[in-house]
């Protein structure tokens, strides 16, 4: 009995496996080899050892990448993070027709991120600076998109558009997990609105709040669509997201090396950057 | 093979432009006055569509063929010269050319900018022919003219800036040349080829008796010539950007920090054909200009 | 329990205030995707206005631009067969990693290996992937799908594993004990056991690969074939100088998504929660 099962379990897992390892594993590994040569996608190529990485850390393009994805993240995170905590604590009081709220707030998440972009740039471009011109708020006249030092703004406002969604789903399963005989001894206590939040509510919901955060970073680090819809990059080149400048660069480019040792520094970035938050929302979650 | 060529000056609503005045700028001290005059009138005189950053590239290119020498990057690459110096010209002009365009040309891309112009909203717009359909879609009454962007102070200087646009090419390892040859055949029948350039406003490759379109009637004696060159990115690698970097110019107006970093990024990203190329002539000596 | 029945107006008043930055964009959706060019002014009015005529003809144009229909069947096949194959493939290795996993080395790096694709970004896979499934043959929707069920592999395992954890093992033996072999006993006794989490997998696929643009544009850009994003994507320029015709375009390409969505939303709702919160 045993043999069989072990036979079968080896007969399920083999071919899978090798699935997996020739499509995730044998190209990480090619992307890494290419990272060392001067391949532009076709032809001959060469062998030129770490002078992709040299390059990488004296381009001025990539640092302006890396700042500006980083710059994005965060950014959008706070906000994301933020509004989707007062929106999770509204969807979850006492209101009328609350599937119906959740529902609707739902829908912008599944909505498709490119055509999204699209009619956010015609709203950037065209609607946008006509209120402004009405009500005469000078800052906005012009397209936010064209300004190299506030485009981002148009590209966090679409990414934060889609993401509160998302994010208010998991703080409302969140808040849903605190049994009512907590804020029942709160109200014995007389504990009310910031005090019932901050020491009730708050570290209860700690875990939903470090998975939001690494979720979050991970994905506006990978931000890509937007990109394409919004801006192009520009202007200006200040909103080359990383994704962006490997695809743009490296695939039309014909910068298939050097782009490579991009993509393996910011393979290490992202990895980096989600041990790092595991590490510490395990650690928070203990103290609590 | 190729099959057809277009030419790149700027685009003229005859309309407009004829109410007013009847004479073509031949020189850029002309050109300028045209353009202040036009902006006297309130009219605003070029349309940009800069969102887009391949669209920097026009007005550049047409004058990099008056203003800079035409084997420019060879001189680089040889290191007899850098482009902080035979742009530099270059550079300070196109800055020349923004105040009379919209207040905002880099909210605005291609396709906003040809209907803009299709819509009577500038005079001129600077790019090549090849916009002429994409501009008649929008309008189909508006009647163009084209001419060549005088860059220079004298009218001997100006030079149409003209290249390849279309180019068929059969790979050496084709199972089926016989049946791609048919295909290129076809297309270069005088008939059929006489059909593409009056829809795409082109010109054609093929020595023959062709009615080149009216809209290029313009440029006409500088075709019939030969006076025209190359397009100055056709030798920019496509890694360096140059069409963003141009944008990224055009919005900060820095012409040193411009200049310097197209020097370093040339460098950089032609390296290997550079190493190559001296390496060659070090071996057979340099084959002339 | 006192029965308290006064709702909580700010936040009611908030949610409706901030269900307007929701409706607003989809609004102006509609609204420009039926009117003509010469009704877009930049005025106000011009804007907010509804078409003077609810006439389909930008639909129409639009839909012979894109090929719709074509682009809309391709997409609706790869999700589906994604999905299929996703369902399938990654519970049974779930269920083969979870059940060998406390006993041997081999399967808990097997586990730990797959697991550990979740942090590999896409960004880095792109390159290598566009020459190795051209090189493969696999530059179509074929080589597409597989991609995605190799890509969705480390996050559907863990949830499938999540959930198995808590299926009693007291089932298997006593399917076992009949005489039944181990595959059968999967596919007759545990596949329909997680039919929970079989929801939770199949609509988060899903959602992801209706949606993806960067892997049908890396892959399969150059197969003459296109999903309704990469459509969206190819023929923007297209409609360059007529903004109707575009939005009528991205209308076109959310109403699939909006009819799943209404149609199913409290089993999207809900699995999406289960999903995020395991």
């Amino acid at each position: 009995m045993k043999d069989e099962k072990k036979r079968t379990y080896l007969l399920i897992t083999i071919p899978i496996l090798a699935l997996f390892i020739c499509f995730n594993t044998i190209p990480l590994l090619r992307g890494v080899y290419y990272s060392f040569t001067n391949f532009r996608g076709f032809g001959s190529y060469d062998w030129v050892g770490l002078r992709n990485y040299i390059d990488l850390f004296t381009d001025a393009r990539v640092g302006k990448s890396y700042w500006f994805t980083f710059k994005l993240a965060v950014v959008t995170t706070v906000v994301v993070n933020v509004i989707s905590m007062l929106m999770a604590l509204a969807l979850n009081s006492r209101i009328p027709a609350k599937s119906f709220f959740r529902g609707a707030y739902f829908l912008p998440n599944i909505l498709g991120s490119l055509v999204v972009g699209y009619i956010f740039n015609y709203f950037f471009t065209y609607i946008l600076p006509a209120f402004a011109q009405m009500v005469g708020i000078d800052a906005l006249k012009s397209s936010l998109l064209s300004n190299p030092s506030a485009a981002w703004i148009g590209v966090m406002i679409v990414c934060a558009w889609q993401a509160i969604a998302m994010t208010t789903i998991i703080y409302i399963s969140g808040l849903q997990t605190i049994p009512a005989d907590v804020y029942e001894a709160g109200d014995i206590d007389g504990a009310t609105g910031w005090k019932k939040f901050r020491y009730l509510t708050f570290p209860l919901i700690v875990p939903f709040f470090s998975i939001n955060m690494v979720l979050s970073i991970k994905n506006f680090l990978m931000v890509f669509d937007q990109i394409v819809a919004l801006t192009k990059g520009g202007p200006a080149q200040s909103t080359e997201s990383i994704s962006y400048l490997i695809y743009n660069n490296g695939m039309s480019g014909g910068q298939f090396g050097f782009q490579s040792a991009n993509a393996v520094i910011f393979f290490i970035v992202i990895v980096a950057i989600s041990a790092a938050q595991m590490k510490l929302s395990s650690r928070k979650e203990e103290q609590l | 093979m190729p099959l057809v060529a277009n030419p790149a000056g700027y685009l003229n609503n005859t309309e407009m432009y004829h109410q007013h005045r009847s004479e073509i700028p031949q020189t850029w001290e002309e050109l300028l006055a045209l353009c202040e005059q036009i902006k006297a009138e309130g009219i605003l005189p070029f349309y940009f569509g800069f969102k887009d950053t391949w669209t920097c590239l026009a007005p550049w290119n047409s004058m990099a063929v008056e203003l800079a020498p035409a084997n420019t990057a060879k001189l680089v690459n040889q290191g007899q010269t850098t482009f902080a110096v035979e742009y530099r010209e270059l550079a300070e002009k196109y800055l020349q050319l923004l105040p009379y365009g919209p207040d905002d040309p880099f909210a605005y891309g291609y396709n906003d900018a040809c209907t803009a112009f299709a819509r009577g909203e500038s005079a001129m717009y600077p790019i090549g022919s090849y916009a002429a359909p994409q501009i008649l879609s929008v309008n189909p009454d508006l009647v163009l003219d084209s001419f060549v962007m005088p860059a220079c102070s004298s009218a001997e200087g100006n030079v149409l800036n003209s290249g390849i646009d279309l180019l068929f090419a059969v790979s050496a390892d084709c199972e089926n040349k016989e049946a791609a040859y048919e295909v290129l055949d076809f297309l270069l029948a005088d008939e059929n080829l006489q059909q593409y350039i009056d829809a795409q406003t082109a010109i054609p490759c093929k020595d023959g008796d062709f009615t080149l379109p009216a809209i290029l009637d313009g440029m006409l004696e500088y075709i019939q010539a030969g006076k025209m060159l190359d397009y100055q990115d056709h030798y920019y690698p496509s890694e360096m950007a140059v069409d963003a970097q141009l944008q990224t110019y055009l919005i900060q107006q820095d012409t040193d920090a411009f200049l310097a970093k197209f020097d370093t990024d040339w460098l950089r990203y032609n390296r290997d054909i550079i190493r190559m190329a001296q390496e060659y002539e070090a071996a057979h000596g340099s084959a002339g200009q | 329990m006192k029965a308290r029945q006064k709702y909580n107006t700010g936040a009611l008043i908030l949610l409706i205030l901030g269900l307007s930055t929701i409706i607003f964009p989809l609004y102006m959706t509609v609204v420009i995707a039926f009117k003509q060019p010469s009704e877009m002014t930049n005025s106000i009015s011009g804007i907010l206005s509804l078409p003077q005529h609810w006439s389909l003809d930008n639909f129409r144009e639009a839909m012979r631009v894109t090929d719709f229909w074509r682009s809309l069947a391709n997409s609706a096949v790869i999700t589906v067969l994604t999905v299929v194959l996703s369902n399938v493939i990654h519970s049974l290795i779930a269920y083969v990693l979870v059940s060998s996993n406390a006993h041997s080395r081999f399967y808990s790096f097997v586990y730990l290996f797959i697991v550990s694709g979740m942090f590999v970004p896409f960004a880095i896979l792109m390159m290598p992937l566009a020459k190795q499934t051209a090189e493969m043959h696999l530059a179509n929707w074929a080589g597409v799908i597989l991609l995605y069920v190799v890509f969705y592999m480390p996050m559907n395992v863990l949830l499938y594993s999540g959930y198995l954890v808590n299926v009693p093992m007291a089932l298997e033996e006593a399917a076992r004990v009949d005489g039944a072999t181990t595959w059968r006993t999967y596919w007759r006794i545990i596949f329909p056991v997680m039919k929970p989490m079989h929801a939770t997998v199949a609509i988060i696929t899903a959602l992801a690969v209706w949606n993806d643009v960067m892997t049908p544009l890396v892959i399969m850009a150059g197969s003459g074939q296109n999903t309704l994003p990469l459509a969206q994507l190819n023929f923007q320029t297209q409609f360059g100088t007529n903004y109707n015709l575009a939005f009528a375009s991205y209308l076109l390409s959310l109403i699939p998504i909006l009819i799943f969505y209404l149609v199913c939303q409290r089993q999207i709702l809900s699995g999406v929660m289960n999903g995020a919160v395991k």
